[in-house]
């Protein structure tokens, strides 16, 4: 117990550190399309932390670019929303654990979210940058190519994403079982 | 639930409280209550032993059941 506790902190710390960080990195993307750190030094050390589109939107965001558009405030925030969602999914799953309680209806519900969130972020991955082309082409009538990218690690976090929907079913049918067995005299 | 319990008729005939009867089968007061009052889910047999030892019964003098549909 002492183990889980003392383990539930450091994730919850962590996950709140990343929460903190996209939050602000994304407001500063907004309001200045300024990174959050950037540092380079003359012996090739090199931080960066801050937005970019990433994984199979990559060419969408290229497409973006070298049409003037910015890839960040059009593609890059919609990326992290799923993210966002899914640190304070877990933020509440780690924040129950702290608290020491494991089975509940709670946790299955965090279970059952946190699923729902990954396949719709599969969803999205599929479907987004083409709805951003068409949108671009409906407001400002440049004609940009719309294709669908789903790459392997899409695919992974989709199957991931059916697992853990389902065990926060069967989280739900053990919590059903447990109250049941408690009126087992 | 068609299945009546008994239990506090039969607490009655024998002058017994039912914390004296739940220390003596060794189950709780709440567990006794729940049982009395019909929620329970389920009723072990080494329960229903142990009541039936005690209240020097039968299972049917505790149990009955009662068609709800009738």
């Amino acid at each position: 117990m002492k183990k889980i506790t003392y383990m539930s902190n450091l994730i919850l710390a962590l996950l709140i550190l990343g929460l903190a960080i996209t939050l602000i990195s994304a407001t500063m993307v907004i309001l200045s399309n300024t990174p959050l750190l950037s540092y380079n030094s003359a012996s090739g050390t090199n931080m960066w932390i801050g937005l970019e589109v990433s994984g199979s939107w990559q060419h969408a965001a290229q497409r973006l670019s070298s049409n003037n558009y910015n890839p960040i405030l059009w593609l890059g925030i919609m990326q992290i929303l799923p993210l966002i969602c899914i640190n304070c999914i877990l933020i509440r799953l780690f924040r129950l654990y702290q608290q020491g309680v494991f089975f509940s209806v709670k946790n299955s519900q965090c279970f059952s979210w946190l699923g729902a969130i990954l396949v719709f972020q599969f969803v999205m991955v599929a479907i987004a940058p083409a709805l951003v082309f068409t949108i671009i082409t409906a407001i400002d009538g440049i004609e940009l190519k719309r294709v669908v990218s789903i790459s392997d690690t899409d695919i992974i976090s989709l199957i991931a994403g059916l697992i853990i929907f389902v065990i926060g079913w069967i989280m739900k049918q053990a919590h059903q079982l447990q109250q049941e067995q408690a009126l087992v005299i | 639930m068609p299945i009546i319990i008994d239990l506090d008729v039969m607490l009655a005939k024998r002058k017994m409280k039912s914390s004296e009867l739940a220390q003596a089968i060794g189950i709780t007061a709440q567990n006794l209550s729940v049982l009395k009052a019909g929620r329970a889910k389920a009723v072990r047999f080494s329960t229903l032993n142990a009541i039936c030892q005690h209240l020097e019964c039968q299972p049917g003098d505790i149990l009955r059941f009662v068609d709800e549909q009738a």
